[in-house]
């Protein structure tokens, strides 16, 4: 039999090609610029480890990872699961269920500039529909928070708007949900589970290996996260949303500093890398798969 | 007996949230039928108003010009009396509901439309014909293949996305400069046709509850991987392939940064660059450029609604077992 | 083992396949520029291009047989990162736009050309700019750019309907700090759940850092001094008294209005480039040249007085600094005699600097241009002429200037929502960016003034 090897490395060439050609080149160099003062206008200097000592010491740096630890922390699992239940939601046979799907997923497509005065809009603390909403089902105006004026409700702000592309993620698990055939729900119903066990013991598992991508496409995403906040808010009030990667890109290009942005993003690939190896580890004895 | 509380219930909350859903959208689309005087309102409104006044016994559309004392003169901007200024209180002058098409004329002539439509749809095309063939020969090889090494590419890919993009974009422009790529769609076309770590990682996952006996089956007869990939496994994951594909279409039709980078020329410029540039540095046709919002987006949305059908009603895999 | 074969070769003409282009376009070089045809870069969008493009138009008219080809690229006044990119990368265009405030930096870390020899030939001379202008268009001597629009900052608009609404005269606006407290006090409204419906005026609508140069210099303050023998690079002084009076103006109006309501008032309609003035919600505010068009698009009947921006006695009046573009060429480039005939064109020419007061609405950097004839004695633009003819600032000529403006910007914060001292905060500003100022000095040395 000819090498299983060379089958699998000829199915995996362009993907090996572009990892070669695209990727290591500037992951190496990114490596070498961390290790460098870099002005990008000018050839970078070596300067050891200094970067790295900088950043430990630097207490924006720490701020921007909590911020951004306290997204991922609330808008993944969040997100997930309202893309979960939109998926349920959506997995009805209902008249213009097709009509329907298409609304949600339109955030997903939306440009950011359009969603983002948008959301600014939406997220007013005086006349925005969310503090509307909320002072109808009887929040007072003490309590109704400031969104992104307010220096401890700006990242709340951003991560509920973050949950709106949950679109994305319910289309993945609706073809999922698809797949689970419908035998093992009859047969679950026939041995008397409920609805929700029906859900923890059929849907789940049968779902796992889909929903084990989306948390860790969430977990790397998440931790990137820097495009909503550059628009919306550049990182204030107070630095309260100043993202890891916002630091990261002000650093870089406003700064000047490529070096220092580099020492952060290898930084960032630590972390992100070690959560991912958490979660997929933690995650073997829970996907099934079938093979 | 059928409960029919429980889907009526099922059906509300559906709608409910398909409302929220939809708002982004139907702001846009609200905004971009609005007259420039009323797009800057503060009052959250989602139906598009105009000014108007009663004129000779019809409502007519206004445009307010200036000030007079403690009255306004307004210029009449449609109908047979177009052009017509006249001195009126403001009191007289009314919001009614009306759509302003021409935001949508302005706007298609604010930039090349078409020229710059045509160069985004070659790049959309090229990079989901490079994305589905290369995501799916790799997801295959990391996930129906049991060899040596595949766990080290599997990680090594996702690696890739793990470094953000903001310190590998220099050596990577120097890179596509060394290769002469500067100033042509190939820096964007090309890494598609080398795999995307997102949908080669979600294949995979999709691959991998595909049934070894399957597959087994098959080798058993005498077939090669690739005919197994091209005869089985490929129309087994149709859904998913037509999630990758939609995907990679919106992302290649949204970008921005990549094309605003590696293009040097105006005639080469993408859609999304165009609708960035309708917001100026000192000025912005919000009208306008939320009108060319929303018809960059409605592709997407009938691409969408049309292609949901292939990745939504998937196809039964576990049928076949046994 | 007979099947191998066919799949085998298949699988080598796919991989063949993915690779030639690659090999292919590596041999091909990178297009010569062609000869007089000019590439510029511009930062303009929206109904400013049309603008643009006419000055092409009429300059082409005016050199047969030079062509320009605009592109564009964004600059979102914090960087620009496709022209860093293509200047790393060794290509960009001839001729690029840069803003007044990145001028300094960018010059000092060599991003752009030295032209001086190329104005030294061209028969002009800094006196034919406005001074503030041409100070941010040299560093160390060496000229970098040619100023091309001069946007005196700020005029000072109000609403005179609600000034009589209020009680107060329409004809005479605040004229000190005092008085304009004052007027907020009767101006600004609130509704019964303590949200601001009118709103006297916001000192910080314009972001960051901008607000506070602007009511530095109105306090009659500086926030750094321009470089000199002893200090090259110029000397950080966020703390200057005048400056501290001037945050903690700030800081009590943001107590007593709280900066969290105003802010929630102020983006009710943010990104539109409406603004609560525009809608009567805001009874004062400062106003860009740029957006004497706005006054007209959004506001069309509203009655609206101008002048100039208050200060204390002892501060500047009137006061006032001045940005804008300039025109440069990036670092890797020659600087080509079509490529500087275009810059000195677009920045001197009769016909430039026409479409640019009348179609841009930007005041020229170019003190001799016709079109200040025109507009001196027009109501709302001979005020911000007013304001040109007599502004000596310019922001931070510095080469730090991109971390100077985020860092006053953050200081502004710790003040503003975090109570902190505005004395303490602009001396933390002041001891990092002095420490980031010395740290670049090593870097920038050998571009002192020399070109490779």
């Amino acid at each position: 039999m000819k090498s299983r090897t060379f089958t699998g490395i000829m199915f995996c060439m362009p993907l090996i090609v572009g990892i070669l050609a695209f990727t290591v080149v500037p992951v190496v160099a990114s490596f070498w610029f961390s290790l460098c003062n870099y002005p990008i206008l000018d050839p970078p200097k070596f300067v050891g480890t200094a970067n790295y000592v900088e950043l430990a010491r630097d207490d924006r740096f720490w701020h921007s990872v909590r911020n951004t630890f306290t997204y991922v922390l609330f808008a993944i699992p969040s997100g997930m699961a309202v893309g979960l239940g939109l998926a349920l939601l959506l997995n009805q046979k209902v008249a213009g269920i097709k009509v329907f799907r298409t609304l949600f997923f339109l955030p997903t497509v939306v440009p950011l500039v359009a969603n983002s005065v948008l959301w600014i809009r939406l997220l007013n603390p005086q006349q925005g529909l969310v503090n509307t909403f909320l002072k109808a089902i009887g929040v007072t105006d003490h309590w109704l928070p400031g969104w992104i004026t307010d220096e401890h409700w700006a990242m709340p702000g951003l991560i509920l708007m973050s949950l709106w592309g949950a679109g994305g993620g319910a289309v993945m698990y609706l073809a999922a949900l698809k797949d689970v055939p419908g035998e093992l729900f009859e047969a679950a119903e026939l041995d008397g589970a409920s609805p929700v066990q029906r859900f923890k013991n059929v849907t789940i598992p049968m779902i796992s290996p889909v929903l084990l991508f989306t948390g860790v496409m969430g977990l790397i995403g998440g931790f990137q996260e820097f495009a909503r906040a550059f628009v919306m808010t550049k990182g204030g009030p107070w630095d309260s949303t100043l993202f890891y990667c916002l630091h990261l890109f002000n650093s870089a290009f406003t700064e000047f500093r490529l070096g220092y942005a580099s020492a952060m993003a290898w930084v960032l690939f630590a972390i992100i890398m070690s959560a991912t190896i958490i979660v997929m580890r933690s995650s073997m004895k829970h996907v099934q798969y079938e093979q | 007996m059928r409960n029919r509380t429980p889907r009526l219930i099922g059906f509300f909350i559906l709608v409910l949230f398909a409302t929220m859903f939809a708002l982004p959208f139907l702001w846009q689309v609200s905004t971009s039928l609005k007259t420039e005087d009323q797009v800057g309102k503060s009052e959250f409104d989602l139906i598009p108003k105009a000014s108007t006044i009663v004129f000779n016994g019809d409502v007519v559309q206004v445009k307010p010009v200036e000030r007079k004392g403690d009255r306004q003169v307004v210029e009449i901007i449609a109908g047979s009396a177009k052009g017509q200024k006249i001195t009126v209180l403001p009191s007289e002058i009314h919001l009614t509901p009306h759509l302003e098409w021409s935001n949508y004329s302005e706007g298609f002539k604010a930039f090349p439309f078409f020229r710059m439509l045509r160069n985004t749809l070659v790049i959309c095309f090229l990079v989901v014909l490079g994305t589905t063939v290369s995501c799916s020969l790799a997801a295959y090889g990391l996930a129906c293949i049991p060899w040596k090494g595949r766990e080290v590419v599997f990680w090594a890919m996702l690696a890739t996305m793990m470094l953000p993009a903001q310190v590998t974009m220099i050596p990577l422009f120097q890179t596509f400069k060394w290769l002469g790529w500067i100033n042509t769609i190939l820096p964007l076309v090309v890494p598609a046709f080398c795999g995307n770590a997102f949908f080669v990682f979600m294949l995979r996952q999709f691959y991998r509850t595909i049934p070894a006996s399957l597959t087994e089956a098959a080798r058993i007869d005498g077939a090669t991987d690739l005919r197994i990939w091209a005869t089985i496994v490929l129309p087994l994951s149709k859904a998913a392939l037509a999630v990758v594909a939609v995907f990679s279409f919106i992302n290649a039709w949204n970008d921005f940064i990549g094309p605003l980078l590696y293009l040097m020329d105006d005639e080469k410029y993408t859609l999304a660059i165009g609708l960035a540039r309708l917001q100026g540095q000192y000025s912005s046709d919000w009208g306008r450029m939320m009108a060319m919002s929303v018809v960059m987006t409605l592709p997407l949305v009938v691409l969408f609604f049309l292609a949901q059908r292939t990745f939504v009603d998937g196809i039964k895999l576990g049928g076949v077992k046994g | 083992m007979r099947t191998k074969p066919s799949s085998y070769r298949k699988k080598h003409r796919l991989f063949a396949l993915a690779v030639l282009p690659i090999c292919v376009s590596g041999c091909l070089k990178p297009p010569e520029p062609e000869p007089n045809v000019i590439t510029v870069w511009q930062p303009f969008g929206a109904s400013d291009q049309a603008a643009l493009d006419k000055m092409v138009v009429a300059f082409e008219r005016s050199h047969p047989g030079i062509k320009v080809k605009m592109s564009y690229a964004s600059n979102d006044l914090t960087s620009s990162q496709k022209l860093f990119l293509a200047i790393a990368g060794g290509v960009g265009p001839d001729v690029t736009f840069v803003d007044g405030q990145q001028l300094s930096e960018w010059a000092a870390r060599g991003a752009l050309a030295d032209l001086t020899d190329a104005f030294t030939k061209s028969g002009l001379t800094e006196n034919d700019f406005w001074k503030p202008r041409w100070q941010e268009s040299t560093f160390r001597n060496h000229v970098y750019a040619l100023p091309w629009g001069a946007d005196p900052n700020f005029a000072f608009l109000w609403n005179k309907d609600l000034f009589r609404k209020a009680g107060l005269d329409p004809e005479k606006p605040p004229r000190t700090i005092a008085e304009l407290d004052a007027a907020c006090d009767r101006l600004t409204k609130r509704s019964e759940q303590g949200n601001i419906d009118i709103l006297g005026i916001n000192p910080w609508e314009w972001e960051g850092a901008n607000s506070l140069f602007t009511w530095g210099y109105a306090f009659g303050g500086n926030l750094y001094q321009p470089p000199d023998a002893q200090h090259p690079l110029g000397t950080v002084t966020a703390d200057d008294p005048k400056v501290v009076q001037a945050l903690e103006w700030m800081a009590k109006f943001g107590k007593k209005y709280d900066v969290r309501k105003v802010a929630a008032f102020t983006n009710q309609v943010v990104g539109i480039g409406n603004d609560p003035f525009y809608s009567g919600k805001a009874a004062m505010r400062l106003l860009h040249v740029s957006q004497i068009k706005d006054l007209k698009k959004y506001a069309p009947t509203m009655d609206i007085g101008i002048g100039l921006i208050p200060a204390p006695p002892d501060g500047e009046y009137p006061n006032g600094w001045i940005g804008g573009w300039s025109l440069a060429v990036p670092r890797n480039r020659k600087v080509r005699p079509e490529a500087f005939e275009f810059i000195k064109w677009m920045c001197t020419s009769k016909e430039a600097t026409d479409i640019e007061g009348i179609d841009l609405e930007q005041f020229p950097a170019y003190a001799k241009a016709p079109y200040f004839e025109k507009i001196k004695s027009d109501p709302v633009r001979g005020v911000f002429y007013k304001i040109l003819a007599n502004s000596k600032h310019v922001r931070t000529l510095m080469p730090v200037q991109g971390y100077y403006m985020q860092r006053i910007g953050r200081g502004m914060d710790e003040v503003l929502y975090g109570g902190k001292s505005p004395a303490e905060a602009l001396a933390q500003v002041r001891l990092d960016v002095t420490k980031r100022l010395n740290s670049v000095q090593d870097e920038l040395a050998h571009h002192d003034g020399a070109q490779p």
